[in-house]
């Protein structure tokens, strides 16, 4: 009986006009007359399991631009080689830097592509380019891709937000947001895994914060009946949410305490490992897009290992090595990886020539993007680079490529318009053609 | 929160080139709308309600318990054109409305790689031109003809923070000071509108010759200077690997500038024709935004476009207030007194729900700008303003973010562009947890003696709690309360434990009620 009560519940809320989500959802819209009690509270109470069913995807962003070279394409025995030397994987045939030992294990679960080729090689350009799929266009600022999952999954019943950030980007000036989308579809933020931001928590006791919130809602009543029905019913929707979330049972989502120290471990105790942990735990209690930013922690250069990149890469590798391979372990092992997707990427790759201090600059014709998880055909290479890892030499893909794909794993129509506030639709994606590797 | 009272009452005597017969007058101003759109009742709001309204307005917050009690005191007839004249007297003022501005510009500036745009020093120069009444014409030509720093000159920030960048600033200009939407000819003939592309270069060409450095971190150090050569050419867009076309500057009046001249040269002439009474958008443009902030919705709606998209409403009214403005020469406080001085800014909110309420035949709610809610809690709770320290770039960290205030944070959580409709402003989640849980804000909602917060002194100065009730009311909502208020406030104090918590919970009831962030 639950599900026809949830489909219909969905029915009454206009959840019927989320696309992609809906696509996901098995079952029909039948079962009239099981709404007469309380349709609404059984809305509340299940709209977690039904926000669960759409599928989520966490991003893995490494802040700066990682190496090709160093991470899942080397060229062993080339000039461009860097510190790395490679080991085999679990993969016949495919092999990783030696900085990803605990990556390598898990490689049949990874799609590994090797060929993007983009048009930015300027962080805040590429950042933009990347994020939202657009190119930066100084009169539009585009929503970045969470904020287009967080509009897709929209349900106001649902009691944590939809898309959340674990860690800083190393600069703020380069950082995207919901853009021409609006404020509601921001990220909700958490600076350190563990910790939740300071307002959320209330600080007084629940009693009395319900105490307080029926009391301004009888203010708001009589605010209502002199003229001001609009305000007040906009501020209410806002306020139900909010205190759901502030006073949610399942609050504690947010701590880590008490998971079990090996798998924290496993993890790796830095900011990044503990925010994989966290990621998998809001996936598990229906948030749909989480992103996870690597940057290292020492200093702002982040991943941008323009000098010292033989002294840097192996700290960095070693930070998002056990982070990435066991969180899609963990997700596996609890039945969650087929429905979560998890996405590897920066900004762009790195030079091939290095440097005399050991770093390399920006490049942008020839990165990896690593994908696992979400249903997608794994244990793969798609595309290649040349023996020197200049040039792609096989299945080129542009930014707009993912951006389908991401879509399509998703539920998303990639080519649906939205409408911005002054009139002018917008694609989700601007053309591009889903990477058909990944699928089928 | 005495400083606030004390400006004084000055009456402005404005000074223009039309006889005073032909003046607009409020009188006039109303019936001219009238004669469009009837008022939907005949009724004003209270004295209560009016100044809440006005000083909010004109100010940027409610006004203080004792601001009303004069207020309320006076039994003069004109009393609320003479609380107007008061008001448009005080610093405050040029604040609010230079805060409006300065959101306007730099809602749409996107961030520039590695450095933190200082807005501060654009916000002090424009409260002061403001409150001296400067023609607006005088400070927008200052706006766009501006060279030099930052720091040191305030009205250079809007070409600065565009990074010099001709497109942007050619649309920018024309979206901010004359709400004609020209970008999108950027690439094509705009597809409803009349411009052509090359209009849109034309205009690009008169900034041509601005260059910009933006130094790392520090946005207040950012300098703008002639780059001593150089012509726009337009991109071609068949072919963008060819040479475009060589633009020769020129307005979208069709006024032309020879190509070779400096940068001064240009921007002053760009500066002249913008802000200039033939230009048919200028006036029309500031006093429909204006309009639109005082009265909940502009004649064209978003404020920024007149493009022929968008129906014009009661354009007589809208062509009449643009032509005064105008003759006043561009008098800024004038435009303001016009229209608040009107029945019709003091009518009621619609005494039933309607759904399809015609605009301007009732009051419609506004929500509160970012500062206007800060300084709204400084006045109710006296919120203290908590900067951290400011950290240092070092080597490792190279690129701090500059620390954010109790101001900041409050201010960027209610943010939102001032150049988008009404309806397209959402509140959210993060000013929901701020106003529930933020602790600088929690901490002023404190009973205790030792707490030395407004409650505490209330609740030690006042003996009675149906005085309290009131006097918390007037503090927070500058109203005093109705007799179901007074009962429900009643009610909860009475079942109440601890008359303490009660308090508190009243207290933290109306700074969290829907009517507190909402202009009525």
């Amino acid at each position: 009986m639950l599900r026809p009560i949830l489909d219909l519940s969905v029915s009454r809320h206009g959840i019927q006009s989320r696309r992609g989500f809906l696509k996901q959802l098995s079952g029909g819209l039948t079962a009239a007359g099981v709404m007469t009690l309380g349709w609404r509270d059984l809305m509340m109470a299940q709209a977690a399991e039904l926000q669960k069913q759409g599928k989520s995807m966490i991003l893995l962003w490494m802040d700066g631009g990682p190496s090709q070279f160093d991470t899942f394409n080397p060229k062993i025995g080339s000039p461009n080689q860097g510190p790395a030397t490679a080991i085999d994987t679990a993969v016949p045939g495919l092999q990783f830097a030696d900085f990803w030992p605990e990556t390598a294990k898990i490689a049949d679960r990874l799609a590994v592509i090797r060929s993007m080729r983009t048009s930015e090689a300027e962080h805040d350009r590429a950042i933009t380019l990347v994020r939202t799929g657009y190119p930066p266009n100084p009169a539009l600022r585009y929503p970045t891709f969470g904020s287009l999952i967080a509009r897709d999954r929209e349900n106001p019943e649902f009691e944590f937000p939809s898309f959340v950030r674990i860690g800083k980007p190393r600069i703020k000036t380069r950082d995207v947001d919901a853009g021409v989308l609006g404020v509601q579809y921001n990220s909700f933020n958490i600076d350190q895994a563990g910790k939740l931001p300071d307002d959320v928590r209330p600080r007084v006791a629940e009693d009395v914060l319900r105490r307080r919130l029926s009391l301004t809602e009888r203010f708001d009543a009589e605010f209502a009946a002199v003229g001001a029905v609009a305000a007040v019913n906009e501020k209410r929707s806002v306020y139900d949410r909010t205190s759901r979330f502030v006073l949610s049972p399942r609050l504690n989502t947010f701590q880590l305490d008490n998971e079990p120290d090996p798998l924290r471990d496993a993890y790796g105790r830095t900011n990044f490992g503990q925010g994989c942990l966290l990621a998998r735990r809001l996936v598990e209690q229906g948030v749909s897009f989480v992103e996870v930013i690597s940057s290292g922690d020492r200093n702002d250069a982040g991943w941008d290992t323009h000098n010292n990149g033989f002294r840097d890469q192996p700290y960095l590798c070693a930070e998002v090595d056990p982070a990435l391979s066991t969180l899609v372990l963990d997700l596996e092992e609890r039945g969650m990886l087929e429905n979560t997707l998890v996405v590897w990427m920066g900004e762009f790759g790195r030079t091939p020539k290095i440097k005399a201090d050991g770093g390399r600059d920006h490049y942008s014709k020839g990165w990896p993007v690593v994908l696992a998880g979400g249903g997608v055909n794994a244990g793969q290479v798609i595309g290649a680079t040349d023996a020197d890892g200049v040039d792609v030499t096989d299945r080129p893909i542009g930014i707009q490529d993912l951006f389908v794909s991401l879509c399509q794993t998703m539920g998303l129509d990639p080519h649906e318009e939205y409408v911005t506030s002054d009139g002018r639709p917008i694609k989700l994606v601007d053309g591009g053609e889903a990477i058909s590797e990944l699928f089928g | 929160m005495r400083s606030l009272l004390s400006c004084a009452v000055v009456l402005v005597s404005a000074a223009g080139s039309v006889s005073a017969a032909e003046r607009l007058t409020p009188e006039a101003l109303e019936t001219s709308l009238r004669a469009e759109v009837p008022a939907a009742s005949d009724g004003s709001i209270s004295d209560e309600q009016f100044l809440r309204r006005a000083t909010l307005d004109l100010l940027g917050r409610q006004p203080t318990a004792m601001e009303l009690e004069e207020f309320l005191a006076s039994d003069s007839a004109d009393r609320r054109s003479q609380e107007i004249e008061r008001l448009l007297a005080c610093p405050e003022f040029g604040q609010n409305w230079a805060n409006y501005w300065v959101d306007t510009i730099a809602f749409r500036v996107p961030p520039p790689e590695l450095t933190f745009l200082n807005y501060d020093p654009l916000r002090t120069w424009l409260a002061e031109k403001l409150n001296t009444n400067t023609g607006w014409d005088a400070i927008v030509r200052d706006i766009l003809s501006a060279t030099g720093k930052v720091k040191d000159n305030p009205p250079v920030t809007f070409v600065a923070y565009h990074e010099a960048h001709p497109q942007r600033l050619a649309s920018e200009t024309a979206r901010i000071f004359m709400s004609v939407q020209i970008g999108c000819a950027q690439c094509h003939d705009h597809p409803f509108d009349d411009w052509k592309r090359e209009q849109f270069h034309e205009l690009a060409a008169y900034f041509v010759r601005a260059s910009v450095k933006f130094p790392w971190n520090e946005g207040a150090e950012t300098e703008v200077k002639d780059k001593g050569k150089g012509e726009y050419t337009m991109p071609n867009v068949s072919d963008p690997t060819q040479k475009g076309t060589e633009m020769t500057p020129a307005f979208l009046t069709g006024k032309a500038l020879e190509k070779g001249k400096s940068d001064a040269e240009r921007r002053d002439e760009l500066a002249q024709l913008v802000a200039n009474p033939a230009n048919p958008w200028f006036a029309k443009s500031f006093v429909n935004r204006v309009w639109s902030r005082l009265m909940g919705r502009g004649f064209y709606d978003p404020v920024d476009d007149f493009g022929p998209a968008n129906l014009a409403y009661v354009e007589s009214v809208h062509e009449q207030l643009a032509a005064d403005f105008v003759d006043s020469d561009f008098d800024v406080k004038r435009t303001f007194r016009l229209i608040m001085n009107t029945p019709a800014y003091q009518q009621p909110l619609p005494s039933h729900v309607s759904t399809a309420q015609d605009p301007f035949t009732t009051a419609t709610t506004t929500k509160l700008r970012g500062d206007e809610v800060y300084a709204s809690l400084v006045t109710a709770i006296e919120l203290p303003n908590v900067t951290p320290p400011k950290m240092e770039p070092t080597k490792e960290i190279r690129f701090p973010p500059p620390p954010k205030s109790t101001r900041d944070v409050v201010a960027e959580t209610f943010s939102f562009d001032p150049s988008a409709r009404p309806q397209d402003v959402a509140r959210t989640l993060q000013q929901a947890m701020l106003m529930m849980n933020n602790e600088q804000l929690q901490r002023q909602i404190d009973a205790r003696p030792e707490s030395g917060t407004v409650l505490a002194k209330l609740l030690q100065t006042v003996p009675e709690n149906r005085d309290r009730v009131e006097e918390l009311f007037l503090s927070v909502l500058a109203r005093r309360p109705t007799d179901k208020e007074i009962t429900i406030a009643m009610e909860h104090v009475s079942v109440a434990e601890d008359r303490n918590m009660a308090f508190e919970d009243l207290l933290w009831s109306l700074i969290n009620s829907a009517e507190f962030t909402t202009k009525r």
